[in-house]
């Protein structure tokens, strides 16, 4: 007998195997609601650093100007004058 | 596809656990037949069934229903056991078959159905994983090349050309672990 013939033989016998049998729903279940939950989660810390970026950014827009000043405080000194039209 | 299948699937899609639930226990001792061809640890292929079942779940939007819902389950489920396969090679712990004593001079027809899987099983592990993946889903679930094809997401050819060339290797193995002597 070939050694292939033998390895056909096992299979057919361990296609008989009675496999053990797992209730796994409310595993499952579980696991699922967590996963959603952390997505949740997930969603609000996203959300949550949106915000912030933005704040952020407007904060730094703002700044620009107190920036400009802090850099150079005496420039508005030398700065030549803006001619208002008075009318 | 069944109906209830069908029905249990939308309502899932809506959100309704029961439904969810139903579809688990009607196809669970399926998927557990499948998984136990991937692990034979009790605990183990109860994760793997578990995984299985939770990413089901989460890709049941992209079930097109065109086939059978447990092709979709099983094609989930030999994805997740072969990538078991990859992490468990990481860590080094198949067992080869020499370790396995029960092999004795036995005739192949006075073994126990599960001490033949276990004997299979061992044998197989010592193949490459695409190979042992191929010639696991022949031997264990018996399933055609065209099935497997479907299965792994492969062409029938490709199936075919790497079952030949996994039974050559498998053919080496067995000869060197000398198995026509072990079994009869």
């Amino acid at each position: 007998m070939n050694v292939l013939d033998i390895v056909t033989k096992l299979a057919r016998r361990a296609q008989k195997e009675s496999v053990p049998y797992f209730d796994v729903s409310d595993k499952v279940l579980w696991k699922i609601r967590l996963q959603q939950e952390e997505a949740l989660n997930f969603v609000f810390f996203d959300v949550f650093a949106g915000v912030s970026a933005l704040a952020a950014l407007i904060m730094a827009l703002l700044s620009v100007a107190a920036w400009h000043y802090m850099a150079n405080p005496i420039a508005e000194y030398f700065a030549p004058l803006q001619e208002v039209p008075l009318w | 596809m069944k109906d209830a299948d069908l029905l249990d699937i939308k309502a899932s899609l809506r959100g309704e656990t029961e439904a969810y639930e139903r579809l688990i226990n009607r196809y669970e001792k399926q998927i557990t037949r499948l998984m136990w061809r991937f692990s034979r640890d009790h605990a183990t292929c109860e994760e793997l069934v578990q995984d299985v079942f939770v990413q089901a779940y989460f890709s049941l939007k992209t079930y097109s229903g065109r086939g059978p819902f447990v092709h979709w389950l099983s094609r989930i489920g030999t994805r997740i056991g072969y990538r078991f396969w990859k992490e468990q090679a990481r860590r080094e712990q198949s067992v080869p078959l020499a370790k396995y004593d029960g092999t004795g001079a036995l005739q192949i027809d006075s073994l126990d159905e599960s001490e033949a899987a276990e004997i299979l099983h061992r044998l197989l592990a010592r193949l490459e994983r695409a190979d042992r993946l191929v010639l696991t889903l022949m031997y264990f679930e018996d399933y055609s090349t065209k099935e497997i094809a479907e299965r792994i997401g492969a062409t029938r050819g490709m199936v075919k050309m790497r079952a030949m060339r996994a039974r050559r290797r498998l053919k080496k193995i067995a000869e060197r672990e000398n198995l026509l002597e072990k079994l009869k």
